[in-house]
């Protein structure tokens, strides 16, 4: 079973989610996504045993092949090459390794070559399976990372995947073809707005989800009213606590301050697990 | 010598705009025969590689000298592949202003300094 933890905000507590869920429950794997700035490993501690790089195929061209057709400018949707009379320019950086421009080529004189992209970090911390995604600083390929980081999940396993922030690309490649998807947010008016924009996002994926409200106490009951009006589950809520963000401050999971809030975890976790079964959000009971 | 200038709307009196890849309009003059066209901006949406892909659309058109507010470092890059000159020239004046500057000498040429 795949249990993503999402949000549209950053900040919220994705990662505080992430850890405490897999710390309550036994021998999950966990895989830190958000590969712009994994930082489950801070909380976790993991032991990494294996590193593999990640790379992207991009276009290298053979001028003494190249007629300068623009048969390649043309297919690609990112702009990553371009012609200038017979000569074509490649911004590798842009390449998206779809490989079309060297299929299309009539001349054949496209080959690609690989592009080191960042890497997946591969260990274990106590009985979790750890898994991290690191993208190479100043490289926005963030996608094909997840990509990799997904074709080495243990689906035989409870699996928690830690996704980066928003609604674009990454967080889709996280999300999608999990059986569940946690949405942490904070009741805030910040919060609120960017919840309804992962909320959109996860049913256009047709993920069943629910809402956890971490910080509870701060903003207002804008959240609450909102996912009983939608008839979305509001999962569980983290109370704000000045000892949970000391906690956090120095690196510490929720559960090292307050041991109290493992049991709720794990009733989280069997919450999920009928509601992923029944798939259909309307089964789920407000807590 | 032909020089596109990139613009807010289609003709001399329109605003220069702030920014290369995603400006509404390039006007393009020639300085022979004083003649001034307007491309429009086919990648002013593009999600990536809007500032390239203009560079090659303007060396198709026969452009070798370009007038602008912002340029990226990747159509720079292009620009210079091209082997075109690239001015820089503030937002918000008119295209004809923007002309008249490049013709007295008073509009610097940009350069990029690789880290």
């Amino acid at each position: 079973m795949i249990i993503a933890v999402a949000s549209g905000k950053g900040g919220t507590g994705k990662t505080t989610v992430a850890v405490s869920l897999a710390l309550s429950l036994n021998g999950v794997q966990f895989a830190d996504c958000d590969v712009e700035e994994p930082n489950a490993a801070i909380f976790l501690q993991p032991t990494i045993t294996e590193q593999i790089p990640v790379t992207l195929p991009v276009p290298e061209i053979d001028e003494t092949k190249c007629s300068g057709c623009g048969k390649c400018t043309d297919l690609c949707a990112y702009n990553a090459l371009i012609v200038l009379g017979t000569r074509v320019l490649v911004f590798p950086h842009m390449c998206h390794g779809c490989g079309g421009c060297t299929i299309i080529c009539p001349e054949r004189a496209i080959t690609e070559k690989p592009r080191a992209i960042g890497m997946i970090e591969k260990g274990h911390a106590l009985s979790i399976a750890f898994m991290q995604g690191t993208l190479n600083v100043g490289d926005p390929m963030a996608t094909p990372i997840i990509k990799q980081l997904r074709k080495h999940l243990d689906r035989s396993k409870i699996v928690i995947l830690d996704s980066p922030p928003g609604t674009s690309c990454p967080v889709i490649e996280t999300v999608r073809e999990s059986d569940f998807c946690i949405l942490v947010t904070e009741p805030t008016p910040f919060g609120l707005h960017d919840l309804q924009l992962a909320v959109a996002t996860v049913r256009e994926l047709h993920v069943p989800f629910g809402v956890i409200i971490n910080c509870a106490g701060i903003g207002d009951d804008a959240v609450e009213n909102y996912c009983r009006r939608e008839s979305i589950p509001l999962l569980m809520k983290i109370p704000w606590e000045r000892r949970i963000a000391e906690g956090y401050s120095r690196g510490e999971p929720i559960m090292s301050v307050m041991p109290e809030l493992k049991q709720a975890f794990i009733n989280l976790h069997t919450t999920i697990a009928a509601a992923s079964r029944s798939q259909s959000q309307t089964a789920l009971k407000e807590p | 010598m032909k020089i596109a200038i990139s613009a807010c709307g289609d003709t001399l009196s329109a605003k220069t705009h702030a920014l290369f890849g995603r400006c509404d309009y390039f006007v393009i003059v020639d300085t022979e025969t004083g003649e001034s066209t307007a491309l429009k901006n086919k990648s002013a949406e593009a999600s990536t590689g809007a500032g390239p892909a203009c560079a090659q659309e303007l060396f198709n058109a026969g452009v070798t000298t370009v007038v602008s507010g912002k340029i990226g470092p990747n159509a720079y890059e292009a620009l210079k592949a091209a082997g075109a000159g690239i001015f820089l020239a503030p937002p918000g004046i008119t295209v004809q202003e923007a002309l008249d500057r490049f013709k007295a000498g008073s509009l610097s040429e940009m350069q990029i300094q690789r880290f």
